[in-house]
């Protein structure tokens, strides 16, 4: 199995000077299965880099899961070439989305609505299948698996697991450690912290052992006081659930789009300091956009 | 049939308690940062809010893989954000104490949601604060709420009475007091003095036919144009219509506009009362009435 980054920052593109190194588009992963089989998770405007690179495979089949809909996770659906190609096909997964009651069709053809862009969802060429998913369904893709749980973001966001011969990766969409809305003086603080051990051990469990993880790091400990409740998570947060779930390697990725590479080094140098990276692991690496991973 | 007042009075007493919680969850969540933990709290109090929910997040529709049995719960495992977001949706059926919507009921659902929107927007495009156009949003659910009084105490008179109101050409008030011996708004008014609601609301669920009465303070004009608006925009509605819908002047100079400037100038409103009709809609297995879905 290959992992490749095609973007992997959070929240807006942030091409430049200060970016080039680990790359200014939002989040797009590429995965191969040992058949060659094409995963791609989250289609952020990583996902037109993946495309340019598909013209040598026609007729491409790709299995597109989307972790959540917010705009750094679908803005590159619209270009993705092989959708206008006849004889492609292109397979979306998601979640069903409970507060607006779409699913996941409906939610992105209404980012292909006329007034958004100039081709209509009804107009692409390629076969376009679309899957609602439900919390923990495994969706068989070859010789390759996906399965879901549910993460913690302001939207229903689903982290997938991907399996193929015995290697897996995780990677969390985006993701916030849970926390006590209680503070421990109320008479509520048990009875959440039950909850939220109990919803941190299922987490645990479903990523235990995986080969890789791709997480959601878009803060240090320092930034995040003041955006608790947003929905992302830290260095310091990530290194504790893969010592927990005994997982070896990490990839941080939703770089923050105002860090430039320098201050990225910086703040992650300083995280691997602070958790004793060193001697206790796991091993941790900077997510960068063209950055191959055989597995 | 003609009712003697006392005779009103005792029907009265088996109204069902007004949800005060459903009012307080709405004033709370204005402001985006309120405290998870109140939001919680409100809901919590309130077994028929947190009854909806629970049906909700644990329907087919939803997807979990886990019975969620408590908001507590429900908000560890599906984030404050999306909890907060469903229980504002079903609100506006609470506060109307439609739990079932029978069908004859859901025109009056749909007109009273959308009055409450239209008025929340016009006061909001005065300049009123948040607080206050959350108090017109409440206004404009709860104005019929004396309709829906009356159909529970007299269905078999009230009925048929509501069926033809849109196509009268007398004032319906006239109409309700030969049938019923009083009016929806009269009714309102009792059922919003017995609930301890705040003046405001009493006042529209009292007066908002009465054009000069309304113009005399400046909020309640908001639900009386929202009102006009409402029926206007409707489009089974509107078709029927035999009365003049037109603002009185002294309005028109304070809105800066006539009825339909001023309806042109809330954009997009459609599409919102549209999505808030959605969560009103959903029944126990997670679907909706189909006779409520966007015509």
């Amino acid at each position: 199995m290959k992992l490749i980054f095609r973007g992997v920052r959070g929240s807006i593109p942030v091409p430049g000077p200060k970016t080039l190194r680990y790359g200014g588009n939002t989040t797009c992963l590429e995965i191969r299965g040992n058949r060659n089989e094409l995963i791609i998770l989250d289609a952020g405007t990583g996902l037109y880099q993946l495309a340019l690179t598909l013209f040598g495979e026609l007729p491409v089949t790709a299995h597109l899961f989307i972790t959540h809909t917010h705009w750094d996770h679908i803005q590159g659906l619209p270009f993705f070439i092989p959708a206008f190609i006849p004889g492609n096909s292109i397979h979306i997964y998601g979640a069903f989305d409970p507060v607006d009651q779409k699913n996941i069709r409906q939610i992105l053809a209404r980012q292909m609505e006329y007034c958004y862009f100039p081709v209509r969802e009804a107009e692409l060429k390629a076969t376009l299948r679309y899957t609602t998913l439900k919390e923990r369904q495994t969706v068989p893709v070859g010789s390759v698996t996906v399965s879901n749980i549910l993460m913690n973001h302001p939207v229903l966001n689903f982290g997938y697991r991907v399996a193929c011969d015995g290697k897996s990766i995780f990677f969390t969409g985006d993701h916030e450690q849970l926390y006590n809305i209680y503070a421990p003086e109320d008479e509520e603080w048990a009875e959440y912290r039950h909850y939220v051990n109990e919803k941190n051990k299922a987490i645990i469990d479903f990523i235990r052992g995986v080969d890789i993880l791709v997480a959601d790091t878009s803060y240090t400990i320092q930034d995040y006081p003041q955006k608790k409740g947003w929905g992302h998570s830290t260095f310091d947060a990530n290194i504790d659930m893969a010592r927990a779930a005994g997982i070896k390697t990490v990839y941080f990725t939703h770089h923050e789009p105002i860090r430039s590479d320098d201050d990225l080094e910086r703040v992650f140098q300083e995280a691997l300091d602070r958790k004793n990276v060193a001697a206790l692991g796991p091993a941790c690496y900077l997510a960068a956009e063209g950055v191959t991973v055989s597995l | 049939m003609a009712y003697s007042e006392t005779q009103l009075f005792s029907l009265m007493a088996t109204m069902p308690a007004f949800p005060h919680s459903g009012y307080a969850l709405l004033q709370l969540t204005n402001d985006i940062n309120c405290p998870p933990k109140e939001v919680v709290r409100v809901i919590d109090r309130d077994p028929i809010l947190t009854m909806h929910l629970l049906k909700l997040v644990n329907s087919e529709y939803f997807g979990l893989a886990k019975k969620i049995t408590s908001i507590k719960e429900a908000v560890v495992f599906l984030g404050i954000n999306t909890m907060k977001n469903l229980a504002l949706g079903i609100v506006p059926m609470e506060l109307l104490s439609i739990s079932e919507t029978p069908h004859s009921l859901t025109d009056i659902l749909r007109h009273s949601l959308a009055v409450a929107i239209i008025a929340r927007k016009l006061a909001r495009n005065l300049g009123f604060s948040q607080a206050q156009a959350t108090d017109c949003y409440v206004a404009g659910l709860l104005h019929d709420f004396g309709k829906l009084a009356l159909f529970k105490l007299f269905p078999d008179d009230y009925g048929p009475l509501l069926k033809r109101e849109a196509t009268l050409a007398t004032p319906f008030t006239d109409l309700e007091k030969k049938t019923v011996s009083t009016t929806h708004t009269a009714v309102g008014e009792l059922l919003g003095r017995k609930w301890g609601l705040p003046e405001l609301i009493i006042q529209s669920m009292a007066g908002h036919h009465d054009a000069a009465f309304c113009a005399s303070s400046p909020l309640l004009d908001c639900v009386f144009a929202a009102n006009l608006i409402a029926k206007k925009m409707d489009p089974v509605h509107a078709r029927m219509i035999r009365r003049d819908l037109s603002l009185p002047a002294d309005m028109v100079d304070r809105f800066g506009k006539d009825l339909d400037s001023l309806t042109a100038s809330l954009g997009l409103i459609a599409d919102e009362i549209d999505h808030a009709l959605l969560l009103t809609t959903i029944q126990e297995d997670g679907s909706m009435t189909p006779s409520m879905q966007k015509p």
